[in-house]
């Protein structure tokens, strides 16, 4: 489990690595908002050599977008399908009960399989140049605003640090505890649904109760260097845009306004 | 940010920390074809040992995690509405659990055996139903932007959510019972003035 990656990031000097994690975060899901615009060939190839753009743009290979679609396959086949013999309309090409194969179920599974390849092919592109961190970083920088809500944002910022400075840590204290258990003749995956799920009691406890202890310590330590927290506290890592950013930014603009011109 | 709003907060991180590296544990309960999310067991035990508005922001916390280091990379996001839905959202909402925190303490206090089992299930079925509520609101809207028209996007979402949810809960409840039963003081923070008001 130690050998596990964590997130899926692929180091790298490319324009995209460089750019600003919260210019990336904000483009992905802008793309996956803009990408409903496209409803006919020529707004789908628009969005097709955008994408390949950008991932030229990544120097990382294409391969690797590929493996990406992999873990969703039969969720996005299951969706073709029913897209393919289920819509009506069009030239009839063949019928059997309630499946029909038509000419608008065959353009509109066409549709819905190139939007999800390039959906997965531009989170992938966020995932594989973007560290977790300065993702998380920048998730933080978005919570920003929602402070005039009352949303305790300094909280959330201060939390999201410390979870994912200890993922790796208890990931490794799992394993740990795991194999002390089944060297202590626990058997995790043998025996009726119950009892495997009881066989997760053995392992839950010391790693709650390491936990609970862990937490404790890192409170107490945090007190006793007198951490405050809340609003003006200096951050380790500072992020700041680039003009790389703002072309980014209006690469988009103009993606949209062709989208809406096109379709 | 106060001593007792601090040892809260760290202990609501380190949970939301432990819930995540727990997703990444082969699951081998229940059927291959529906997820379990054995996370749900830190953070149900949290809510129910620290009150609903902690356990909001550490499943919050962990719905962030998840999104940042699977989420993504997973092709989770499909649709910007289902995705704020399905991971910030559902995943705090595990806090929930939290309302029947005033209840367990006072039953482990009385030595109430009965009592406590009940919470326990109380809380595990207010956690599981809420998250898997806004994972069939969210699976809704993927499959009414995904789906053929006139098929109906809200049975396959039940459907889909539905079989999780049921062996989800299951899986909480039994494991929160076995530890409320063997290990009640892990539900009763040391210090019982940290408990936080609902």
């Amino acid at each position: 489990m130690n050998k596990l990656l964590i997130g899926r990031y692929i180091p790298g000097n490319s324009f995209v690595h460089r750019l600003d994690p919260r210019t990336k975060l904000l483009a992905s899901f802008y793309y996956i908002g803009i990408i409903f615009l496209a409803d006919n060939w020529q707004t789908y190839l628009v969005l097709l050599l955008f994408t390949l753009a950008a991932i030229a743009m990544s120097k990382i290979k294409l391969g690797f977008f590929w493996k990406g679609v992999r873990p969703l396959i039969w969720l996005i086949l299951f969706t073709v399908l029913l897209q393919v013999f289920f819509t009506q309309g069009g030239h009839v090409y063949w019928h059997w009960g309630i499946f029909t194969l038509s000419q608008y179920g065959l353009i509109n599974g066409t549709y819905i399989f190139v939007r999800f390849v390039l959906i997965i092919f531009m989170s992938t592109l966020l995932t594989l140049t973007t560290p977790p961190l300065a993702l998380a970083d920048a998730v933080e920088y978005i919570l920003y605003p929602l402070k005039y809500v009352h949303f305790p944002v300094y909280e959330v910022a201060l939390m999201l640090s410390i979870a994912l400075r200890f993922v790796p840590t208890l990931m490794d204290e799992t394993e740990k505890i795991m194999n002390a258990q089944r060297a202590r003749g626990v058997d995790f995956g043998e025996g009726s649904l119950m009892q495997r799920i009881k066989s997760l009691v053995p392992l839950l406890i010391p790693l709650f109760v390491s936990s609970f202890n862990r937490a404790d310590d890192l409170a107490t330590a945090m007190e006793a260097r007198g951490y405050r927290g809340g609003e003006g506290r200096s951050k380790f890592r500072i992020l700041k845009w680039h003009a790389a950013d703002r072309w980014v930014g209006l690469s988009f603009i103009v993606l949209t306004i062709i989208l809406i011109v096109l379709r | 940010m106060d001593r007792e709003q601090l040892h809260i907060g760290v202990e609501g991180a380190i949970i939301a920390a432990l819930a995540m590296a727990l997703e990444y544990v082969p699951h081998t309960v229940g059927p291959s074809a529906i997820e379990v999310s054995l996370g749900l067991v830190p953070l149900t035990l949290y809510a129910l040992r620290r009150g609903f508005r902690p356990a909001l922001l550490s499943g919050l916390i962990w719905g962030i995690l998840d999104l940042v280091l699977r989420g993504f990379s997973t092709g989770g996001v499909l649709n910007p509405l289902q995705g704020f839905i399905e991971y910030p959202i559902a995943f705090a909402a595990v806090g929930c659990a939290g309302l029947a925190m005033p209840g367990l303490h006072r039953a482990i206090q009385a030595h109430d055996h009965r009592k406590m089992v009940g919470y326990s299930i109380w809380g595990a079925f207010l956690a599981v139903i809420v998250k898997y509520f806004f994972h069939f609101l969210a699976g809704a809207i993927y499959w009414g932007s995904y789906a053929p028209k006139g098929m109906n996007a809200w049975l396959y979402s039940l459907t889909i959510n539905g079989g999780s949810a049921i062996v989800g809960f299951i899986m909480t409840a039994v494991i929160v019972v076995a530890l409320v039963v063997t290990m009640p003081q892990l539900f009763m923070p040391k210090d019982t003035q940290n408990v936080a008001a609902i």
